[in-house]
């Protein structure tokens, strides 16, 4: 069944990119575009059939946006964020946790939540 | 400093009086400029039908063009500026045709030139960007062609040489430039086509463009490197979405929203499985 889902934050965009298996992760040498993500039982895998029991066995998986990805791998650091990676069904989104004014830069805590990317945090 | 005329006092008459002679002094200063100015004739213009040579001007340092006018006799044969010329179908092919005959030449004068200027242009590359705009902001490309074309011609003036020294120079820094704006436009055009998000980017920092990535509307896996149709599908946003890529003077590459996004409020609209 296929519905649309309201969320109480808002959904900006969706974290987007080259999935890797922790091994296959590993063997990268640039890791500046790496989002890890760990899975709970609960949470049911990508809706892409031919890798799908491949990806249900690992605990992790990341999202390296390096090569491919979408806006999300533009997002920043920040101590006081305005917007959270979080996982929402299947997919990493990126949420609103409070109003972003026009001209503001969206920024996420690198260091919070369960879902960190291992990025270099720039303290400017 | 009005002669006879009288003050104006608080009664209209003296006030209509003032004006009326006013008017006519205005009339008898204005009636010989009119007489001066000559009868309305249509213009005509002149057509390029063909560039004969150049000189190069060491006076002004200027390039000029020996041009036949179409239509007109042999000794209405002038030198003309760029100003007059660049426009032209005719000079445009001149122009080509005397790069292309010296293609290889010139480009190995040019490559020698990059290595000669090597310094300069790394030091200017070290000041801010805004720095180097404002030197190149006069910068006018088609006297920079002008140039190149006839640069390895013999030409005695080392004016001439110093001049398409400082024009090479610039011209490094408005193709750097040029490439940039042409890089952002390029991505700009891949996300609207993918997503219908509006992003522009911007670098007030230096030249660079973010890393060159495959812009996806889905994930990927990393076992499948070739594109499919699926990565790339077209994802409908609402149009309320619009950003800005902006460089960091401090880190790499930011992202701005220009519109204000409210907690709470649904951007967009997803499809999830269950």
């Amino acid at each position: 069944m296929r519905t649309n889902f309201l969320f109480l934050e808002s959904k900006i965009f969706e974290c987007l990119g080259e999935i890797l298996s922790e091994t296959e992760a590993a063997a990268r040498e640039d890791k500046s575009f790496f989002f890890p993500i760990k899975l709970g039982k609960s949470i049911q895998l990508l809706d892409i059939s031919q890798n799908q029991k491949r990806l249900q066995n690992d605990s992790q998986f990341i999202i390296d946006a390096s090569n491919v990805g979408n806006l999300s791998r533009f997002v920043n650091h920040s101590f006081t964020p305005n917007a959270k990676f979080d996982l929402s069904a299947e997919n990493l989104f990126l949420f609103a946790i409070r109003d972003i004014e026009e001209g503001e830069e969206i920024t996420v805590d690198y260091t919070m939540g369960s879902i960190n990317p291992v990025r270099n945090v720039c303290h400017c | 400093m009005y002669g006879d005329i009288e003050a104006p006092d608080s009664s209209s008459n003296a006030v209509l009086k003032t004006l009326r002679v006013r008017s006519k002094r205005k009339q008898k200063r204005s009636e010989p400029i009119q007489h001066q100015i000559p009868p309305p004739t249509n213009p005509k213009f002149y057509v390029i039908e063909d560039i004969e040579c150049f000189y190069f001007d060491p006076g002004s340092l200027e390039l000029l063009f020996f041009v036949k006018w179409k239509d007109e006799p042999d000794h209405m044969k002038a030198f003309e500026n760029l100003a007059q010329v660049r426009h032209s179908k005719t000079f445009k092919k001149y122009i080509g045709r005397l790069y292309g005959a010296m293609q290889s030449e010139i480009e190995i004068k040019n490559r020698r030139l990059k290595s000669k200027l090597k310094e300069k242009i790394d030091a200017l590359m070290l000041e801010p960007k805004a720095t180097i705009m404002e030197k190149i902001k006069g910068f006018d490309s088609d006297e920079f062609e002008a140039f190149q074309a006839v640069s390895v011609t013999s030409n005695p003036y080392a004016s001439f040489h110093k001049k398409y020294e400082k024009l090479f120079f610039l011209h490094h820094f408005v193709e750097l430039h040029e490439n940039q704006l042409h890089q952002f436009s390029r991505k700009r055009i891949e996300i609207y086509k993918l997503e219908n998000i509006r992003v522009s980017f911007s670098n007030k920092v230096d030249f660079s463009s973010p890393k060159d990535f495959k812009y996806v509307t889905k994930n990927r896996l990393s076992t499948g490197n070739q594109d499919t149709a699926d990565d790339c599908e077209r994802k409908e946003h609402t149009s309320e979405l619009k950003f800005q890529v902006f460089r960091k003077s401090c880190c790499g590459w930011g992202i701005i929203s220009e519109v204000k996004i409210l907690k709470g409020k649904l951007l967009s609209s997803a499809a999830f499985q269950f």
